[in-house]
């Protein structure tokens, strides 16, 4: 065993870079631009590559056919080619690879963890054990033609049609670990190498007609639009696999020798919507709109297809009064309200409203051979359909001073009604996913404000723009209801989405009288209160019999909390509420000047995975955000609990307690563009039109409120089961844009 | 400019026209349940599926190594806060989720059935497939009722709006009768022998003798620990309703005993004894759970041989149908055995060690294995030292003892983990005889000698000890009971939960699991003076000085204090899952939960 820094050895810091090229012109009758692009860009993996490749060319173009008849057409093509190591990567770091054992032993052989036992090493894996490839082709069309008919009347008819056509290699190959000695270890990994190849064709395909009709009689002006909208996905994959690879330095199913596998699959899904529109103003003080359409889905079964929307909204220009004519100060002064009705189809997949039957092996006879198995393929609901979203709106605009000054404010109601939640059902019904249906009602408030400054003094030129918004909702009514219980619950019936019920707690027992005096009243049947070898010692957490039945848990059917909460308590919701944003921009003759901040004021988090406290799982590597931070006899004050490898105990000083949820005030640079354009008179004798050469840096720095030094974006997970997970990235790049 | 025009309406025209296009899009690439179950062939993929829901090695559905581990009994060095008694109430149990979705693909197989003959089906093409669902519907409801005890009796095909989703638990009582009924469906539809290409199904004679298991389980239980579990039904439990014609007693070991002998007299099983063949130096016992090809034991014998598993998961190393999990590791390394454990192995004269003259004492640890039952080697034989005693390791780490337990691994690291493709067990032959043996006392208060060569001396002959006599108990002042309880405990260890099961039925788990758990014999043996093998400070939790071992009261060394175990009849059964008793205030908790 020695010191081993297995993040320091796997993750480093990479370069990317990004060129583009394009070229415009235009005639009389036609416009074109054309443009290339080539980027790479690679993760910040020390031991092998993990990026990505990308190459594109564009075609933009718009023909006048006739004086009535326009026609746009766009093509483009892409390529992306994706590399990245296929195995090892991910949570084994964290939980498998103590920081104790070297990556390789003595002779330069991978070591195995443990010596012997352990078959796991991030870095051998990653570096030897297969890639993962996908080279991927994206090519785009657009059409657009419109006609004008005479009289007011237009048509424009659009059709887009996008394929995707793309081909994943996963090798996944045997690498032999080794103790050290040099001897062979007992577990390798990917002890069952194999190669799969998976070929993808996707295509989505839109198409719309309208008929438009506008007419300005004197102070009144008409707009109004029929029109179809329709779209439909579909998707093809065929894949093949083969065990027993041996590494030949070829990766080709034809060279795998084991078990064979392959795999279809296709599906498609379509929208359909009617749509129309009528927009009247008079004088361009008053205006009204009213929006009526029929949308359609093919997720839902025959008869739950259709649904029906509108909405209607109306504005008042205010500073085009005659009565605000002599307000020289104001440039802009407008009222917004609004309501309307939309549809949302999110979370039903292709075919839900009827049961497919699955299937499989299973192995049987003397001989081992494989006979096949089929299975319903879970419950369906077939009378499910579209969740309405009812919104309703009112804003105002304003600029002050030439438009120097600008700024907007909007408030909003939003009402889901019959939204698409999973109810929880006793287990007793036998299915792990039961559909969700259109139980919940949820209504959302919020509001958003921006307020931006510009001004130029001579050859300098400013703008500050700040901008911030918060919405809460509630989830006013859930039919079947569901229990409170600790922890993030994502559907409770009178509270937020996605709530935190936290214990309560009181300090941390600072005397073995205070422990016992609390086992004897709550160590009990019924109670959570942790007992045997994770019995409850000095400087644990001391949680409160909130609801006072003499039991510490979070259930209690008689509680006059209501929902059965027991001891845990409503602690807010994991949304980030006043997210705001701050744009800083400046010019001085050749130097631009761009920055943007982002942040919020306040977050709920109460971090979840293995790595969320010391010690709720003890075999991983731990977090050491808490280190000195917590009770021990010499720090009795501590806020945090007394650290114990008794995972029951760790999990009881923790989890979901009022102490270890953590507000999230964060502010963070995004992004950062300083740059500098060669004057005229250089580029005159260079027959240029444009040199600028510029810095950018994305996520430079960042103030947070988090204790544990997680980054502040990231949600509430301390390490995922993702397979290509990263430490949290800054980039910065240096640039130049030419043009000629 | 006409054209134009037209061309124009007549593209919203053809969208008008082409809503279907769009929306009336079926599965492209499944079939779907409408158009599934018009064949046998569909019934009898569809019964294939059951049969992942064995409790096997290979864990489908996270259900794994927390039963193979036998919860930690007093046989076993590895702590487990079950066996401790101090584990609580958890919000969810894989085990009462998992059956009921397993139950949930049985029903549904039942009703397709239904309506499989209602459509002029003919019954008898699908008769097999029909009794497999009513074997795998007794068997879930039967892995319910071992673990919660009355449970909802699930026998029709659930939806959200079905009333037995918010119905109160059942009595244990009427689970049994539920699983009796649906094993004679069982019992009266399945084919006579699964051999063959059918080799891992179910056949009648092994739906039977799932039959024995289950009475046997329910007869003991409610002889020993009668209704102290049920509660009441109102405040807490399942309560204690009998449906009516419910058996008695003594009628379960009667039923028992018949259908024991029913297997018996079938023919089809056999033990795999091949003793007598050199090569296999008695170790028939320790071979059998490693069968696979020719090289994967000493005698040469392939899976062919192999006439003892009556209800068997079929694993295949060359179809990569392996056990793929760490089953042979988790075992090895978790259940070490106790003293306890130890001693309970018989010495070649058949005699307990405490009555034997060839008992050979506690000096090395070596000592201990001279002139024991093959069994107690087979399964604990890997470490042992050819003569002296393993160092005893900190108190506290995983394998409390020094020893482990071996009885999953192959010989001569024929497979390493996760590649082993032998067969696996649930119910073999031994456990039929067992069962038969247990039953017949428990129905007469006696056994006699014939009855004991027809069975239990079987397997007594394959572990090398001498048979059990009426003559032998009453010259060695035994207990007959209590040697046909060995003979299980030794014969069944660690396999499909069958200790934790014995010591509930039997009532015994109150006593032997509220003790301290004794780790090893110190007194008269290397232990005591050599301090590099014991350092005395490893003992923690100190000695008990009193241990009742082969060599009457000694001192022995505590690896886990009677002080953190608080275990008591309330343990006998689970906690139910919380968020099933919340949502489903009808279901009331086990008592004392």
């Amino acid at each position: 065993m020695a010191p081993a820094n297995r993040y320091d050895d796997l993750y480093g810091s990479n370069t990317g870079h990004q060129e583009s090229l394009s070229l415009s012109g235009s005639s009389d009758q036609a416009r074109y631009r054309l443009s290339f692009g080539l980027s790479e860009s690679e993760g910040a993996l020390k031991v092998a590559y993990d990026g990505i490749k990308q190459y594109s060319v564009r075609l933009n173009t718009d023909f006048d056919i006739s004086e009535k008849l326009t026609l746009g057409a766009n093509v483009s093509l892409q390529k992306n080619i994706v590399s990245s190591p296929s195995s090892s990567f991910g949570q084994a770091l964290v939980s498998q690879d103590p920081p104790v054992f070297p990556v390789k032993n003595p002779d330069g052989q991978w070591y195995a963890n443990f010596g012997n036992a352990g078959g796991t090493n991030s870095i051998a894996g990653i570096s030897d054990g297969g890639r993962d490839n996908t080279e991927e082709t994206l090519a785009k069309i657009a059409l657009n033609l419109k006609y004008d008919i005479g009289y007011g009347f237009s048509a424009n008819a659009s059709a887009t049609y996008n394929q995707v056509n793309s081909r994943q290699d996963i090798t996944i190959l045997n690498v032999l670990l080794y103790n050290w000695n040099g001897e062979v270890a007992n577990n390798s990994i990917n002890q069952n190498p194999s190669i799969e190849s998976i070929g993808i064709t996707k295509s989505y395909q839109t198409y719309g007609g309208f008929l438009n009709y506008e007419k300005s009689l004197s102070d009144h002006n008409f707009k109004a639009m029929v029109g179809i909208t329709a779209e439909k996905n579909d998707f093809q994959s065929l894949s093949g696999k083969r065990f027993g690879i041996v590494d030949e330095g070829v990766y080709d199913l034809n060279v795998a020798t084991g078990i064979q596998e392959n795999e279809g699959g296709q599906t498609q899904e379509g929208l359909y919507s009617y749509l129309s529109r009528i927009n009247y103003d008079y004088q361009e003080k008053y205006l009204v709109e009213f929006v009526g359409r029929r949308d359609g889905s093919s997720r839902f079964a025959d008869g739950f297809k259709f649904n029906n929307y509108g909405s209607a909204s109306v504005g008042w220009n205010v500073h085009k009064e005659s009565f605000m004519e002599n307000l020289d100060v104001l440039s802009n002064l407008k009222v917004r309200a609004s309501i309307g009705s939309s549809g949302n189809q999110v979370g039903i997949g292709p075919y839900d409203y009827v049961s497919t039957i699955g299937t499989g092996t299973a192995l049987f006879g003397e001989g081992g051979t494989l006979s096949a198995t089929s299975y319903i393929d879970g419950l369906t609901t077939t009378t499910r359909s579209w969740e309405d979203v009812e919104m309703k709106n009112i804003g105002i605009d304003f600029a002050l001073f030439n438009n120097k000054l600008s700024g907007s404010f909007d408030t909003y109601e939003r009402k889901n009604n019959g939204m698409l939640v999973g109810e929880t059902f006793p287990t007793v019904l036998g299915v792990p996913e039961v559909p969700e249906t259109n139980i919940g009602n949820l209504v959302t408030k919020g509001w958003e404000a921006m307020l931006n400054w510009k001004d130029t003094k001579g050859d300098f030129s400013y703008n500050i723009g700040v901008n911030m918004s918060d919405s809460n909702n509630i989830l006013v009514n859930l039919e079947g209801g569901s229990a409170i219980q600790s922890g993030l619950r994502t559907t409770v019936e009178g509270y937020p989405l996605n709530s935190y019920f936290v214990w309560e707690t009181d300090g941390l027992f600072q005397t073995q009288a205070e422990v016992d005096a609390y086992n004897a009243l709550y160590n009990k049947s019924g109670s959570e209160v942790p007992t045997g070898a994770s019995a409850l010692r000095i400087g644990d957490t001391r949680k409160v019999d909130l609801d006072g039945n003499g039991l510490i848990n979070d259930q209690n059917a008689a509680d006059p909390n209501g929902k059965g909460q027991g001891d845990v308590k409503f602690a807010g919701d994991a949304q980030a509420h006043y997210i705001f944003g701050i744009n800083l921009g400046a010019k001085y003759k050749g130097f631009d000047f761009t920055a943007f901040f982002q942040g919020a004021l306040e977050q709920k988090v109460s971090r979840a995975g293995v790595n969320n406290f010391p010690f709720n799982n003890p075999w991983p590597n731990q977090t050491i955000a808490y280190n000195g931070l917590t009770w021990t006899e010499q720090n009795t004050g501590a806020t945090y609990p007394r650290l114990t490898a008794q995972r029951n105990l760790a999990r009881w000083n923790w989890t979901d307690t009022d102490v270890f949820l953590q507000n999230n005030r964060y502010i963070r640079l995004k992004t950062l563009v300083i740059g500098y354009s060669l004057p005229s008179s250089i580029l005159d004798k260079l027959k240029m039109d444009k040199i600028r050469f510029y810095f950018s840096g994305n996520d430079l720095f960042e103030f947070s409120s988090l204790v544990d030094g997680f980054d502040p974006e990231s949600g509430t997970a301390s390490v995922t089961d993702d397979r290509s997970i990263y430490p949290f990235q800054r980039t910065i790049a240096f640039g130049v844009n030419l043009a000629f | 400019m006409k054209k134009i025009i037209i061309s124009l309406s007549a593209v919203l025209f053809l969208l008008v026209g082409c809503e279907d296009t769009f929306l009336d899009l079926q599965d492209l690439d499944s079939v779907t349940e409408q158009v599934y179950f018009d064949e046998p062939q569909n019934f009898e993929d569809a019964s294939n599926y059951f049969y992942r829901g064995l409790h096997s090695p290979k864990a489908t559905k996270g259900d794994g190594f927390a039963e193979i581990t036998d919860y930690g009994t007093e046989l076993n060095g590895y702590v487990q806060d079950y066996g401790q008694g101090i584990n609580t109430a958890t919000d969810e149990d894989i085990y009462w989720n998992n059956a009921y979705d397993y139950l949930r693909e049985v029903n549904l197989l039942l009703d397709k059935a239904d309506a499989y003959t209602a459509n002029g089906g003919n019954a008898a093409d699908i008769s097999k497939y029909v009794a497999t669902a009513y074997f795998f519907r007794a068997y879930h409801h039967f892995r319910l009722l071992k673990r919660f005890g009355g449970v909802p009796i699930v026998i029709e095909v659930t939806n959200v709006d079905s009333p037995i989703l918010f119905a109160p638990r059942n009595s244990r009582y009427e689970v049994v009768a539920q699983i009796l009924a649906d094993l004679d469906l069982a019992i009266a539809g399945l084919p006579a022998t699964a051999n063959g290409a059918d080799l891992g199904k179910i056949s009648s004679i092994a739906a039977t003798a799932y039959k024995a298991r289950v009475l046997l389980f329910e007869g003991t239980w409610e002889k020993y620990v009668g209704t102290a579990t049920d509660g009441d039904g109102t405040n807490s439990g399942a309560g204690s309703t009998k449906p009516s014609g419910y058996p008695a007693v003594d009628a379960m070991f009667n039923s028992v005993v018949q259908a024991a002998k029913a297997v018996m007299d079938s023919g089809q099983f056999e033990i795999w004894n091949k003793n007598a063949d050199p090569n296999m130096e008695n170790n028939s016992y320790k071979w059998l759970f490693s069968i696979e090809g020719a090289d994967s034991n000493p005698g040469g014998y392939t899976k062919a041989s192999n006439k003892e598993f009556i209800i068997q998961t079929i694993f295949d190393y060359e179809s990569t149908n392996r056990i793929g999990s760490q089953f042979t590791q988790i075992n090895f390394g978790r259940n070490a055995p106790t003293q306890v454990a130890l001693d309970m192995y018989s010495t070649l004269d058949g005699l307990p060690i405490n009555k034997s003259t060839q008992f050979q004492g506690y000096a090395k640890q070596s000592d201990q294995f001279i002139n024991r039952d093959r069994r107690m080697w087979g399964n604990f034989g890997e470490l042992i030292l050819a003569n002296g005693s393993r160092q005893i390791s900190a108190i506290g780490s995983v394998g409390l003892s020094n020893l482990s337990n071996w009885k999953w691994t192959t010989w001569n690291n024929y497979r390493s983990v996760r590649e082993e493709g032998y067969n696996y067990p649930h119910l073999r032959y031994a456990e039929v005889l067992l069962t038969y043996a247990e039953a017949l006392y428990e129905r007469d208060g006696s056994i006699s000698d014939a009855d004991l060569n027809l069975s239990i001396n079987l397997i007594r002959a394959r572990a090398g000890i001498a048979p059990l006599t009426n003559t032998l108990v009453t010259t060695n002042n035994l207990n007959m009971l209590d040697e046909i309880r060995r003979e299980r405990t030794v014969e069944l260890y660690m396999e499909d939960n069958n200790h934790w099961n014995d010591i509930h039925r039997w009532d015994t788990a109150k006593t032997l699991l509220n003790d301290d758990l004794i780790g090893y014999v110190i007194e008269g043996s290397e232990y005591e003076t050599n301090t590099a093998l014991f350092n005395p400070a490893i003992a923690i939790y100190g000695y008990k000085n009193d241990y009742p071992s082969g060599k009457g009261p000694v001192k022995a060394l505590i690896i886990d204090p009677v002080s953190t175990r608080i275990y008591s009849q309330k343990n006998y059964l689970w906690p139910l899952p919380i968020n099933e008793t919340v949502i489903n205030t009808n279901l009331k908790q086990n008592p004392g939960w």
